[in-house]
């Protein structure tokens, strides 16, 4: 009922917003809303306790969850300790066994005939078949240095999966269907490695994807062994090809198409023409997922990550079972994933209620919910604890314009038990800076609003999954620009919405969110009292040419490209300099609050050098500054240790210089860690 | 006797002197390339074959220049008794070689002592006595090789190598027998220095040292002599089993690729997924790992033994040596020599003045890598960084470590008398906090009688190939397959007996026949001297059931055929009867190797008789 409540609350914000969207304002006080809601809720609530930061941080431990294509078995991986379990769970017996432990899955995929399990690891695919006893195998070996690629299931045959494999005498690329035995059928080969492929069954052709260096794909149509030019997506269009129904001389593609959005579209291959099937009835979001009939591949469910999450059936019956669902099932972020006949829909809830995943089995028969796995997961959970949900704070999506009139949108996450507007507020950009928030739980957000601290996360212009033009709004201003004043303005709407104490605002973020923290501080040397930036780029010429150097593969060379579309091309005459005097290493002098930073040594994004050399000549200036280092991660703390390391980190900063609350035990093992680590320390993090 | 020895002293003097300046300058050049008490084997190898091969040849070189014709006369005929004679030659040369092994690395070690903060300890100067003697023992057989009219006397110098081999169990073990076998090798000179050396040894005492210490060297030549009368021809006419292996064989595996081997052990297989465990055998990385019982180092061994010098962390500047006097790792700065600390059993200490006996170690460790030591109980990892020592792993209750830690690409292993533990590689290295197994494998059988396991990485775990000529004891070769899951548990597949044996018994145990007497007693000397050492075999696992009836009936039957041999060839020569009887006892005693020590020890061409 409440998710209910907020869908239509939602509902009338955007049509307030749709109405007032001719004024100029630097931000929008909208009626009474879920914002206000939640704050009147946090009030009320009782203050968690401090949970120690360990167990907040944890990785989740349950992944992976597929549901077999006849509905009747549950395939799911559990993370324990340093290795994956893959376990089946049987949906009519309840009962559950383990099939494997294995150092590492990335993926785990069922067989089209239900009987096999494919799963890919670092270095190969192996297949277990579900009879009791039997032995996980490795069926092929992939290289990965040498871009060989596991593309997934083959849904037209019982058990078959494709694989790209290179060829060392002559460098070519072939496309395998391989068979649980290991036998391998080629269907195609190249000189070029293709990202992706359908194949048209009624018409007896192929279509493959190609990525370029640069910042296209193409698609060409395969007739008998000719590839012939038949689409070019142009950059950020995601073209992904969903199905070839039977009987049709059409395809299903998730793309742009040279609008705004991504979106659901049907192409007709005689005729040549485009039809949209699906786009955001909001207008505002890039389509998430199509989700097919395994009879006929027709795509029946499409979903949206939205403010939240919301999914729409293509057809009356499935949209009926959407709400018939989202009814009674109190979950706002939420996926589904359905067995070949849509007997059975299982829902995976992420919502930011609570901090574990719960899985919700609905059978369309009998219409009833159960949740298959609570036995096992509450098993797991008991040996490896998590936030409980009564302790987690609210999380809110909200939309606010900023100072040139462009909506824009983030999320807010309130502290319980404490009135929002006395609390320090704490600005946390996301990464990327093309990536985006999810209305999703988040554990660095519910870990912030445990020690007190309202956390905002706001989606500037350049965020991904708002379409085209959010996406490249940016037109290179980063640094002290146009994005640096979208956050600036998001973070006043939210001010003006009661939440957070202007004297007690801090900065934090990771990559381009760490990016943004240094710059704030240079920028706004008096607004925030503190920053934690990890893996921050601190030099945005100096980060595009580190790229340029490290650019081998095509997928790198692609990001690169990206970059330099989207950010900064040190190469066009003029533009260095500018770019560099927007960057924040040129503005460090300007810096006089206390600035915390992490780096891993093995970054290979973020040149450690360009940080290392910001933070000692920080130091030489006397500014209070904080360096850790991490000989062994690169882009971001993967050890437990490590994360621990950083969040204490982060929790001393913010402790410190904004009051929130701060858990001082810590073992000896995070002691000598930290002692360690921390190879810059004005600031001093080790004192209690 | 002391003016001959002066003269003969006066003689070499000259040499001595280039002798030392030279192996000092070696030395000292030595010492600038590396730490000098590293015990690297090309130093090993060089001072070896210089100072022992030099004393052997020195010895030979001295009396060949004796024993031409108007010197020997001279020499033989002075007014002194012919031990005599030999005594001031012998002690002549016996102080040349002294002083050139002796005086240069004295120089070094105490120079280091003094002058330095390396760990020098008592066992560095022991080693120069260890030195000394080997070189007075190859002395002894250069000369008695010259001296002795037997044409098979220099076979005696296996013995030297008999005696370097070993790492012996305590000092004791380490001089004693090289005090015997130079007793004994002096024994043998002064019965062949005589004035007729022409005349072969006729004392049964001496007959019975002599065969005694020929006999190693005999039996190596006749094991060297199958490749001409056995290996050879087969290989010629093409019929040799290596160009025709037999298929069912446990050799036979080796006629497959790494990955093959595990589907020809699992042939005769009756488990469900045999074929499967073969076919993955095929894709998987393989990798191998030793089953090798190492010999721990002991307390005072020559430092000539070590494994390792020292720990030396990357990027601090330090050197940390194990001093087994202190039993306890003493670190200096790599720059400045200055002493930064000590590492007892119990972690850090600022100096030597803080340790307790509670902080020396009980055993002296291997020390392994940058940051590792192990005893056969316990695995330690150091952080130099921080001063902190944790036990890394220890071998369950009732076990101990029998291998070094082996660092492999995939995992590392440490072997236990009992089992195998393969640990995460990158956890076990980077992170510092003790460990547990990832994989715990039993032994299918005793580690002694498997040299290699190869490992094959599946989906959920290893394959493992266990295999071994003496797998099923009593040199019956065997293997197994085991799948070690992750977690710990383990599964025995199959294993697999080979009854066919690729060479007839008379080559297979060659040795053995051919001197059932010498084969015990090598096996017994070196398994009392190094006990660790499984190649070694002891006396009960011989007379056990390791050899076949038949075999011992051959290796029987052929001792008695060459005791009589010994008798008539004995008879026919007009030995006397305490000579014959003690040519028929080294027959039957050594069997093969007497006999023919009888044939060298007699002269070629027939005394007529009178």
């Amino acid at each position: 009922m409440k998710h209910f409540a907020y869908k239509v609350r939602q509902q009338v914000s955007y049509a307030l917003f749709a109405a007032a969207g001719a004024l100029v304002l630097t931000s929008t006080a909208t009626k009474a809303d879920d914002l206000d809601e939640a704050i009147e809720q946090m009030k009320a609530s009782a203050e968690a306790p401090i949970i120690d930061r360990s167990i907040i941080i944890k990785r989740q431990p349950v992944r992976g969850v597929k549901l077999s294509p006849d509905g009747s078995m549950i395939a799911y991986q559990v993370l324990k300790g340093r290795h994956d379990e893959v376990w089946l769970h049987d949906v009519k017996t309840s009962e559950r066994r383990k099939l494997l432990t294995s150092k590492e899955v990335n993926r785990i995929s069922w067989s089209g005939d239900g009987q096999h399990l494919f799963v890919r690891t670092r270095q190969n695919v192996n297949v277990i078949k579900l009879e009791e006893g039997t032995l996980p195998q490795i069926v092929i070996n992939l290289d990965s240095e040498k871009e060989e690629f596991y593309y997934g299931v083959d849904d037209k045959l019982p058990h078959a999966f494709f694989v790209s494999l290179k060829r060392d005498a002559d460098n070519t690329y072939g496309l395998y269907r391989v068979f649980p035995d290991g036998r391998k059928e080629e269907f195609f080969r190249s000189e070029k490695q293709v990202a992706d492929f359908l194949f048209i069954p009624n018409m007896g052709i192929s279509l493959i994807k190609r990525n370029s260096a640069g910042l296209t794909s193409r698609i060409l149509k395969v007739v008998d062994g000719e590839e012939i030019p038949f689409h070019t997506c142009e950059f950020r269009d995601p073209c992904q090809f969903i199905s070839a129904p039977d009987g049709e001389n059409a395809f299903y593609i998730q793309a742009r198409l040279g609008g705004d959005f991504a979106s659901l579209y049907k192409w007709n291959l005689d005729a040549g023409t485009t039809e949209l099937v699906h786009a955001d009835p909001k207008g505002t979001y890039d389509i998430d997922e199509t989700i097919l009939d395994g009879r006929n591949a027709e795509p029946f469910l499409v979903s949206y990550k939205d403010s939240y999450s919301t999914t729409y059936g293509l057809n009356d019956e499935a949209q009926s079972v959407v709400d018939d669902l989202t009814a009674r099932i109190d979950e706002n972020f939420y996926e589904i994933i359905t067995d070949h006949a849509q007997r059975k829909w299982m829902l995976m809830g992420i919502s930011a209620t609570h901090s574990a995943p719960k899985f919700y089995l609905y059978d369309k028969e009998t219409k009833s919910i159960t949740r298959p796995l609570k036995p096992h997961l509450d098993e797991i959970y008991a040996e490896d604890p998590r936030l409980e949900d009564a302790d987690i704070g609210a999380r809110v999506a909200i939309s606010y314009k900023v100072s040139d009139g462009m909506t824009q949108h983030g999320y807010v996450t309130l502290p319980r038990g404490v009135d929002p507007a006395s609390v320090p507020l704490v600005v946390f950009p996301h990464g990327g800076p093309w990536a985006r928030d999810y209305g999703a739980y988040k554990g660095q957000a519910a870990f912030l609003a445990n020690r007190g601290y309202a956390v905002f996360e706001p989606a500037f212009r350049a965020s991904r999954g708002y379409g085209y033009k959010y996406l490249i709004s940016a037109n290179r201003d980063f640094g002290k620009g146009r994005v640096h004043q979208d956050i600036m303005d998001g973070m006043e709407y939210v001010l003006s919405r009661g939440i957070g104490d202007r004297n007690r605002l801090a900065i934090a973020g990771h990559s381009f969110g760490g990016f943004s923290t240094v710059g704030a501080l240079a920028y706004e040397p008096e607004t925030f009292k503190v920053g934690f930036a990890g893996a921050p780029p601190v030099d945005l010429v100096a980060a595009v040419r580190f790229l340029t150097k490290r650019a081998k593969s095509d997928r790198e060379l692609r990001r690169l490209a990206r970059l330099e579309y989207l950010s900064a091309d040190p190469d066009i005459e003029g533009q260095t300099e500018e770019l560099y005097a927007k960057s924040p290493a040129a503005h460090a002098g300007k810096v006089i609050k206390p600035l915390y930073l992490w780096a891993g040594e093995k970054d290979d994004r973020v040149n450690i050098l360009n940080v290392r050399d910001y933070a000692l000549k920080q130091q030489e200036a006397g500014k209070p500054i904080s360096l850790m280092v991490e000989p062994r991660a690169g882009h971001s703390p993967r050890k437990q240790l490590h994360r621990e390391a950083y969040f204490y980190m982060l929790e001393k900063a913010l402790h410190d210089h904004v009051g929130g609350r701060f858990q001082q035990e810590t073992s000896v093992r995070l002691q000598k860690y930290l002692q360690k680590a921390l190879v810059i320390d004005v600031n001093n993090v080790l004192s209690k | 006797m002391f003016e001959l020895y002066k003269a003969e002293f006066a003689r070499y003097r000259v040499w001595a002197l280039c002798a030392v300046v030279a192996v000092l300058a070696f030395y000292g050049f030595l010492a600038k390339l590396k730490p000098f008490f590293e015990a690297e084997a090309l130093q090993i190898a060089a001072m070896n074959i210089g100072l022992v091969g030099g004393s052997f040849g020195f010895g030979i070189v001295q009396m060949i220049l004796h024993k031409r014709i108007n010197h020997w006369t001279y020499l033989i005929h002075r007014p002194l008794e012919v031990h005599k004679i030999f005594i001031a030659l012998a002690g002549a040369a016996l102080t040349i070689i002294s002083i050139v092994v002796v005086v240069p690395l004295l120089i070094m070690t105490v120079g280091f002592d003094a002058f330095t903060a390396e760990t020098v300890d008592m066992r560095h100067y022991a080693y120069i006595l260890q030195l000394l003697l080997t070189c007075f023992a190859a002395y002894a057989v250069g000369t008695f090789s010259v001296l002795n009219a037997s044409k098979g006397a220099f076979l005696i110098i296996l013995m030297i190598a008999a005696y370097l081999m070993p790492n012996p169990e305590t000092d004791f073990k380490q001089f004693f027998p090289a005090i015997i076998i130079l007793a004994g090798l002096f024994l043998l000179n002064f019965n062949s220095f005589k004035a007729d050396l022409t005349a072969h040894t006729k004392e049964p005492w001496a007959i019975f040292l002599q065969v005694s210490g020929m006999a190693l060297g005999i039996v190596m030549a006749i094991m060297a002599s199958s490749t001409v009368f056995y290996h050879l021809p087969l290989f010629i006419t093409g019929q040799h089993p290596d160009d025709n292996p037999y298929d069912g064989s446990f050799s036979y595996m080796y006629e497959y690729e790494m990955g093959e081997r595990p589907a020809y052990v699992l042939r005769n297989s009756t488990h469900p997924s045999a074929d499967i465990y073969a076919k993955q055998a095929e894709l998987a990385d393989q990798e191998f790992f030793s089953l090798n019982q190492w010999t721990f180092p002991r307390q005072g061994q020559m430092y000539v033994k070590d494994k390792q010098y020292a720990l030396q962390p990357r990027g601090l500047n330090q050197i940390w040596q194990f001093s087994h006097d202190a039993m306890l790792l003493i670190g200096r700065n790599n720059k400045t020599d200055e002493i930064i600390g000590v590492i007892g059993q119990n972690g850090f200490l600022d100096n030597l003045d803080a340790v307790t006996e509670a902080d020396r170690f009980r055993e002296v460790p291997f020390m392994i890598g940058e940051s590792f030591l192990e005893t056969t109980s316990h695995l330690y990892q150091v952080n130099f960084a921080d001063r902190d020592m944790l036990v890394k792993h220890e071998p369950d209750a009732g076990e101990e470590y029998i291998g070094r830690l082996q660092i492999n690409e995939d995992y590392i292993v440490i072997v236990s008398d009992k089992k195998s533990y393969l640990f995460d590689k990158v956890a076990f290295i980077d992170e510092f906090e003790a460990t547990e197994a990832e994989y715990v494998v039993e032994h299918p059988t005793r580690p002694e009688a498997m040299a290699w396991v190869a490992t094959y990485r599946l989906a959920d775990g290893y394959m493992m190939l266990f295999s071994g000529n003496d797998y099923f004891a009593n040199n019956k070769p065997g293997a197994s397959i085991v799948h070690a899951k992750l977690g710990g548990s383990s599964e025995l597949i199959h294993e697999e007996q080979y009854a066919y044996k690729r060479h007839p018994f008379w080559i297979q145990h060659l040795e053995f026949i051919a001197s059932p007497a010498n084969y015990i007693l090598k096996n017994v000397y070196l398994h009392y001297i190094e006990p660790s050492e499984t190649r070694n075999i002891p006396f009960k696992d011989i007379t056990g059931n390791r050899y076949d009836t038949h075999v011992w009936i051959f290796a029987g039957f052929l001792q008695v055929l060459t005791a009589l041999l010994a008798f008539f060839w004995s008879r026919r020569r007009n030995l006397g009867k305490a000579q014959t009887i003690t040519w028929a006892a080294m027959g039957a005693i050594y069997g093969l190797p007497g006999f023919i020590a009888l044939v060298l020890m007699s002269p070629w061409k027939r005394d007529v008789k009178a």
